[in-house]
């Protein structure tokens, strides 16, 4: 009895990962649930690598990948987020070579369905990177007739739109939570006062020009 | 009994290999979340595989504000890891403002109205108007917004700094952001960073005479017009307009007589009076005269889109809403072409700011639009 109990539980250890290679929702029903701190975490950078490229900050994949490399290196820290083994990264859909434009799954799938089923993930992300390929293909198939690497302007558009087709959807999906559940202002207000008090300090000499003479100008 | 070590070392063989394999690959989603950027290419490179598993840190907003003002205070000149870093703490506040706004806690105005000094933060500026918004009663809005609406580099600042301003009840400068909403409902404004469009390219081509001394007045630009602004009084621009351009002053009554034909699509009378006869030969079952009815609507729904389309270009479609609240305004038409008004210089008081506001305005048949995409024309 006690063997077969045992080898209850042996299957049941041997099948727990293959079970857990499935994308989950990590949104729940509930929608005063707190979901996971990584779908907010994910949702934060993502906007500011938005904000990156809405500056004259980034300019081309070199700088996207440098840039990259360097805001998950320093963002970390900051995550506010426990240790958590069960998420797996969002899976990467690429974009073909040629004027085809074809979306490209990650290896071993060739669905989007295939891609839910073997990544340990929300399935919030799976779907919202699916999104943001397909609008990179939009962008794609509508400049096919370019050749060479895109020029500036069009590549940092593409970053962009592509990049907001992701938090937008992030953000639509985490709507139901933010809406239903009316939060505390007490941490938001101190959490604002600290960030408004730095962004202050270290408002660089330019930015801070523009802001004084605006000042000027309300005073007469 | 003998078996019991080999079935212990199978279980444990088992349980390692059960955690390998949840474990394996796993990485923040963040990490990949940035990494992602570049697939969205059109011609991607090749990406790295799975980076191994780092954990996330606890640290906090308040964490990261601290290592920001550490760090980059003393910048002169932005370095791309402060960049970097603001990028961080801007979504943080943002994110933090949109969680006052949905408290509806009061208290957070405090921290809105300081936030609207960060002018070069779109994001933060336009969240700060959204907790405002909910108290348009908070004393220092309008000083505070008013600025930021007429000089603001960013659309969404502007458009959010109008709203808010339209909406401070009894205040004089209600009416500044009014206008402002008036003008701009085709301004493009993607992204919260979009730069408020610089002067249409073809603006010194369209021939206005410049009035010395005026300001750029961003309320009354649109897709068909540029705003100036002056403290000389409305008489004498209009004066000065009127002499420049040999072309009377019209007062709002004057204007609105000679513009009320343009307002009224033109019907043809007789083809009226053949209308009427022929539905009353079609109704006693006459085909001929149905067909002919039936072409004849078909060249009335003609006419009538080709009005529409012009009056949707005209001068007429921007002054209708806007001159009824403006009794003291004075219209000088500059040009005229095919029976349309196709130049014209508006000029109104400001009380509220004390200004007097000429708006340069244009039909968008006969010159290109300003900004966003163009309305059908006729031609």
């Amino acid at each position: 009895m006690k063997r077969v109990a045992l080898s209850v539980a042996l299957l049941l250890v041997w099948l727990a990962p293959k079970l857990e290679s499935t994308a989950i929702a990590c949104l729940s029903r509930n929608p005063c649930k707190q979901p996971p701190c990584e779908l907010f975490y994910e949702l934060k950078i993502m906007k500011a690598m938005a904000r990156l490229w809405s500056l004259p900050v980034l300019r081309n994949e070199q700088d996207s990948n440098r840039v990259t490399a360097k805001i998950t290196k320093l963002s970390k820290k900051y995550a506010k987020c426990p240790a958590n083994y069960f998420y797996q990264p969002p899976p990467i859909f690429t974009l073909g070579p040629g004027s085809k434009c074809d979306i490209v799954y990650p290896p071993g799938t060739s669905s989007l369905d295939q891609v839910l089923a073997s990544t340990n993930t929300c399935a919030e992300f799976v779907h919202g990177r699916f999104k943001e390929i397909e609008q990179a293909r939009l962008f794609c198939l509508s400049n096919s007739d370019l050749r060479g690497p895109l020029p500036e302007g069009l590549f940092r558009m593409q970053m962009r739109l592509t990049i907001q087709t992701y938090t937008e959807f992030l953000e639509s999906e985490l709507g139901r939570f933010l809406s239903s559940c009316a939060p505390s202002a007490t941490t938001s207000r101190r959490v604002t006062a600290a960030g408004l008090q730095a962004l202050r300090k270290a408002s660089y000499k330019k930015r801070m020009e523009w802001a004084d003479r605006l000042v000027k100008e309300v005073a007469q | 009994m003998t078996q019991c070590p080999s079935f212990r070392a199978v279980l444990l063989l088992l349980l390692a290999a059960g955690l390998l394999s949840s474990c394996s690959g796993s990485q923040a989603p963040s990490e990949t979340a940035a990494q992602q950027t570049t697939s969205a290419a059109p011609a991607p490179q090749a990406q790295s595989g799975p980076a191994a598993k780092e954990e996330l840190g606890t640290g906090d907003a308040v964490e990261l504000a601290a290592d920001y003002e550490k760090q980059c205070a003393a910048e002169t000149t932005p370095s791309e890891d402060c960049e970097i870093l603001r990028s961080l703490l801007v979504v943080e506040v943002t994110t933090e403002l949109r969680e006052t706004e949905k408290s509806r806690d009061q208290r957070g105005t405090q921290e809105a109205l300081a936030a609207l000094d960060l002018v070069d933060e779109p994001e933060i500026v336009a969240a700060a108007c959204r907790v405002l918004l909910q108290f348009p009663g908070t004393p220092g809005i309008a000083e505070k917004v008013l600025p930021l609406m007429l000089k603001s580099r960013y659309a969404e600042v502007q458009s959010m700094s109008a709203n808010l301003l339209s909406r401070i009840e009894g205040s004089e400068l209600a009416q500044v952001g009014n206008i402002w909403f008036q003008n701009h409902g085709r301004l493009p404004n993607d992204t919260p960073y979009t730069e408020y469009p610089d002067f249409p390219a073809h603006y010194a081509k369209l021939g206005f005479p410049k009035y010395p001394g005026a300001q750029w007045f961003s309320p009354a630009d649109s897709d068909r017009s540029v705003g100036w602004s002056t403290k000389d009084s409305v008489a004498n621009v209009s004066r000065w307009f009127s002499d420049t351009l040999r072309s009377p002053a019209l007062t709002g009554a004057q204007w609105a007589a000679e513009r009320q034909a343009a307002a009224t699509p033109i019907v043809d009378q007789s083809k009226m009076a053949r209308m009427q006869q022929l539905m009353e030969r079609a109704v006693k079952g006459d085909q001929a005269a149905v067909a002919e009815a039936q072409k004849l609507s078909e060249e009335f729904d003609k006419q009538g889109k080709a009005w529409e389309r012009s009056f949707e270009n005209s001068v007429d479609k921007l002054l209708t809403n806007q001159s009824l609240g403006l009794p003291d305004a004075q219209y000088i038409v500059a040009q005229r072409k095919d029976g349309r008004v196709s130049r014209l210089v508006f000029v109104y008081p400001l009380p509220a700011i004390k200004q007097t506001v000429i708006q340069l305005v244009w039909d968008l048949t006969d010159y290109p639009a300003a900004w966003g995409p163009a309305p059908e024309t006729n031609q």
